[in-house]
């Protein structure tokens, strides 16, 4: 299983200097998580963006590194608001492989429980699932990414 | 140096469809997998040269472009078959001038080999048109492969003119 950073709330981290929580160029907040669980896991930053900053070149670049790569299953941090948006772009690439999207609604530094509890249910889920798909785990749901959208009035995602 | 089998894509990995950029209107072609993965035993590397001008004439982006491909390249890995690069033309002379990587004209193979270090002489070229018979020639490579299903052409400047895919392996192995 390989985890892919791509950025996101999941990472954001308060900047002195420039007053505003930013993306940070690090896998920090994941790897935290990581050092909690008593098993190793390749890790791979890619964009380091908030999504709404993604573009089509960003998505290639993740596809990219899930054709060259061996492994079958991926786990993807990835901001909340174009969470949907990549989902649907990979599940028409990719037929074959186990792909989770998941971040945060609140940074790690801040909520250190919503990030964690979301990387360990993609986790978890990654080693309970059998079928290939492209799913999103976020607010306590993990489901095919066609069956949940975020809620922006509310903060969350729901199943529709 | 490294050998190289280079594929035209429209009409040899996937049956010929104008102006195609959607996923589900891309069709494998029977055999390609089988070939690719006879010269991918072999030690050849394989590279898709193609010409796209449906970008240039604006029927399609190049993101149109590059999600299929990326589907293409994951399904045929998912078939055992790796592909090194793709490289592609989006140009048309008429529409955006005249330019070095639309074949006929070689570009496309000489930079997979400047890139990946290929002996061209030694490597292959399969293509459903004699511009891509061309192209190979052009560039350097002896061995062309002219797939014509129909068995309509009589004359061309391929090696070998083939109406099924799996001939290239007959003929390589002999």
């Amino acid at each position: 299983m390989l985890i892919l950073n791509s950025g996101g709330t999941f990472n954001k981290r308060y900047n002195p200097l420039s007053g505003y929580l930013e993306v940070p160029y690090d896998n920090y907040a994941i790897e935290a998580i990581l050092d909690s669980f008593n098993k190793k896991y390749a890790l791979a930053g890619v964009v380091y963006k908030d999504s709404l900053e993604m573009d089509f070149n960003d998505r290639k670049m993740i596809a990219n590194i899930i054709v060259e790569s061996s492994d079958d299953s991926f786990i993807i941090i990835h901001g909340t608001d174009t969470m949907k948006q990549t989902a649907e772009f990979l599940s028409e690439i990719f037929t074959d492989k186990k792909i989770i999207l998941t971040g945060a609604m609140k940074p790690f530094e801040i909520d250190k429980i919503e990030a964690s509890l979301n990387l360990g249910m993609s986790i978890g889920f990654m080693s309970a699932i059998a079928e290939h798909g492209v799913y999103i785990c976020m607010s306590g749901h993990i489901q095919s990414w066609d069956k949940i959208k975020k809620n922006r009035e509310i903060g969350k995602f729901e199943i529709v | 140096m490294k050998k190289a089998l280079f594929l035209d894509r429209d009409g040899v990995i996937n049956i010929e469809k104008d102006y195609l950029y959607k996923i589900e209107d891309f069709e494998f072609i029977d055999s390609i997998f089988e070939v690719c993965k006879y010269y991918q035993n072999l030690g050849y590397l394989i590279f898709v040269v193609t010409n796209q001008s449906g970008i240039a004439r604006g029927y399609y982006s190049e993101d149109d472009f590059d999600r299929l491909t990326l589907w293409m390249i994951a399904e045929l890995k998912k078939n055992g078959v790796n592909i090194s690069k793709v490289y592609y033309s989006p140009h048309h002379p008429d529409i955006s001038g005249e330019c070095f990587c639309r074949k006929p004209k070689p570009g496309m193979i000489v930079d997979a080999s400047k890139e990946f270090g290929i002996d061209l002489k030694n490597s292959v070229m399969i293509g459903d048109k004699e511009r891509d018979i061309e192209a190979g020639l052009n560039a350097g490579i002896k061995t062309t492969y002219l797939l014509d299903e129909s068995k309509s052409i009589k004359n061309s400047k391929a090696t070998h003119i083939i109406s099924d895919l799996k001939e290239v392996i007959n003929a390589d192995s002999k």
